[in-house]
């Protein structure tokens, strides 16, 4: 075999010679390879092998002494025999020429990281590739072409259809109607995340594709830092406008446990997700100083907590270290096969949660548990300066993030929300916890303590935003 | 490893954009740092350039760039090559 053809230092070979001979029980590895992965202390193999083998101590004796004969750990003296090994393969196997031209991938490269330049192409990219396509073609266009589909096409049918096979009222509303499984659930689904989805994966695939991303993140590796995330933590934030549940999910890619509670944490608070973007920047369009307002505070809040929950967080802070490819044209096919794997991953993954979210808020409307945190919430709205009609639109926020942004837009349209009202909504409602799906994928990757504590910060956190924010425009004579 | 006999190694962090050399060592305990960049392909006894300093560091070993930021960049030590 190949791996044989390296000779590793003398101390080392014995090493491996003296553990080969140790090891009794079968694996499907090579003796030499484990011999090798353990002087290179893989914890998996190590924890096997601790409850397999008779002579794990002597093993462990070898190792230990085997590290006493250098200076360096001895996966790096490991690697670096390797490393020579390869380079003479290497220089064997390949002609090169020497002289290496600045071609236009190189150029491109040179523009993209150079911060001068680098800065105003991603503010493009993320503009036109996220924003334009994703936020207003795709959770705008495409979700209300569907949604009107859906409501002038298959809702009738549906209610209909339930409506004569299932004499019970209670029974019907389940599946149809208003909340029901098919009406809401599937409609939700299909209608608003899966365009949204299908499109973001496809820009993030083209991105991911031609070599961009490793770019993102290196440019905005320092001022993450800032707030406790590397600048990996920026393919998890950018996802986050798209969809704020897949974004969580996405976090699991982050080195510390750390940086993902501070990316999750933020990522439920501060950032929008581009259905509840569409429809605040619908309804805040018509004021440019509310909006702006709107905007400042959001950015305000992400530093802010993000700064303040690095500094109380313990744990190492995360290193930044990428490779970078070169830049490439993306190929089409990789681009449809990625997205549609994604997509069809992701769908299966969150159809429940959106089913599971009809069940509840049936459960909820049949019980009077709702009337009842509807009638708690009443006071809430009124002193953070908001009718107590407010109080459902937040109620069902948590259910889905934008259809709380709806219920407002309603209200605002029936004129109960005006002025710094709308502002005020805007605010509590952008902060307010996440939606019941996100909130489901909180759980499944953070735990339950981490979600308990990040949600019993953001209630409080997104109403006392609310007042102050009222307080402050109602004292400084601000209106629209 | 010999690399110490030879002239002395400067912080990777202490290089100008446009610098090369040969990687040294890694001035760290953190095995696990060590592992990265390895993994990533920095490797002592192979030629580096350091192409950028900010905001990240971009390093270029053998055929292969990468982004560091400063902390990993202060454990790189390089014996230079050739200034500019």
């Amino acid at each position: 075999m190949l791996i044989n053809r390296i000779k590793y230092p003398e101390p080392i070979e014995k090493a491996i010679a003296e553990i080969e001979k140790l090891l009794t029980v079968e694996y499907k590895l090579s003796k030499r390879s484990l011999a090798l992965l353990l002087l290179q202390k893989d914890e998996a193999l190590l924890a096997e092998i601790a409850k397999k083998e008779p002579h794990y101590q002597e093993i462990l004796k070898i190792i230990d002494d085997t590290q006493k004969q250098f200076k360096e750990p001895l996966s790096f003296v490991i690697a670096s025999a390797r490393q020579e090994f390869a380079l003479n393969v290497e220089k064997e196997a390949l002609k090169e020429k020497e002289t290496e031209k600045a071609s236009i991938t190189e150029f491109l490269h040179k523009l993209t990281v150079n911060p001068i330049t680098g800065i105003p192409i991603m503010f493009l990219i993320l503009y036109f590739g996220i924003y334009k396509f994703v936020g207003v073609f795709g959770a705008g266009t495409l979700v209300d072409l569907i949604e009107t589909y859906f409501e002038n096409n298959i809702n009738p049918v549906v209610n209909q259809v339930t409506a004569q096979v299932i004499p019970w009222k209670v029974l019907q509303d389940l599946i149809a109607n208003d909340y029901g499984i098919i009406t809401l659930g599937i409609r939700y689904a299909v209608a608003i995340v899966l365009p949204v989805v299908t499109l973001y994966f496809l820009m993030f695939s083209i991105l991911e594709d031609s070599g961009y991303l490793p770019r993102l993140s290196l440019l905005i590796d320092r001022a993450f830092k800032v707030i406790g995330l590397s600048g990996r933590a920026v393919i998890p934030m950018v996802l986050g406008f798209g969809c704020d549940t897949m974004a969580t999910m996405v976090t699991r890619t982050l080195e510390t446990n750390r940086e993902r509670i501070i990316a999750t944490l933020l990522l439920a608070l501060a950032i929008p997700c581009s259905a509840q973007l569409g429809v605040i920047l619908g309804l805040l369009s018509n004021n440019p100083e509310a909006l702006l307002i709107w905007a400042g505070v959001m950015i305000l809040v992400f530093l802010l907590i993000g700064y303040l929950s690095s500094q109380l967080l313990p744990g190492k802070k995360a290193g930044f270290y990428m490779e970078i490819p070169p830049l490439r044209i993306p190929k089409l096919k990789n681009i449809l096969t990625k997205t549609f794997v994604r997509m069809k991953w992701y769908f299966i993954e969150i159809l429940p949660l959106f089913i599971l979210a009809s069940v509840l808020i049936w459960i909820g409307k049949l019980t009077g548990l709702f009337d009842l945190i509807i009638k708690g919430l009443e006071p809430v709205m009124l002193w953070i300066g908001l009718p107590p009609k407010a109080a459902q639109v937040f109620l069902f926020g948590f259910f889905r993030r934008d259809y709380g942004a709806a219920g407002m837009f309603d209200l605002y349209q029936n004129g109960i929300l005006a002025g710094k009202q709308l502002v005020v909504a805007a605010v509590t409602l952008t902060l307010f916890i996440p939606c019941i799906a996100q909130f489901s994928m909180m759980l499944k990757e953070r735990g339950t303590k981490v979600t308990l504590a990040i949600t019993a910060f953001i209630l409080p956190f997104a109403f006392f935003m609310g007042y102050l924010l009222n307080f402050l425009l109602t004292v400084l004579g601000v209106n629209f | 490893m010999e690399a110490s006999a030879k002239p002395l190694a400067i912080s990777l962090y202490n290089m100008r954009p446009g610098e090369k050399g040969i990687v040294a060592y890694f001035n760290t305990k953190d095995e696990a740092i060590i592992k990265k960049l390895m993994a990533m392909g920095v490797i002592p006894g192979l030629p580096i350039v350091l192409e950028q300093r900010f905001p990240s560091f971009i390093i270029k070993v053998g055929r292969t760039r990468a982004a560091i930021d400063q902390d990993i960049a202060k454990t790189i030590y390089v014996r230079l090559t050739t200034g500019k």
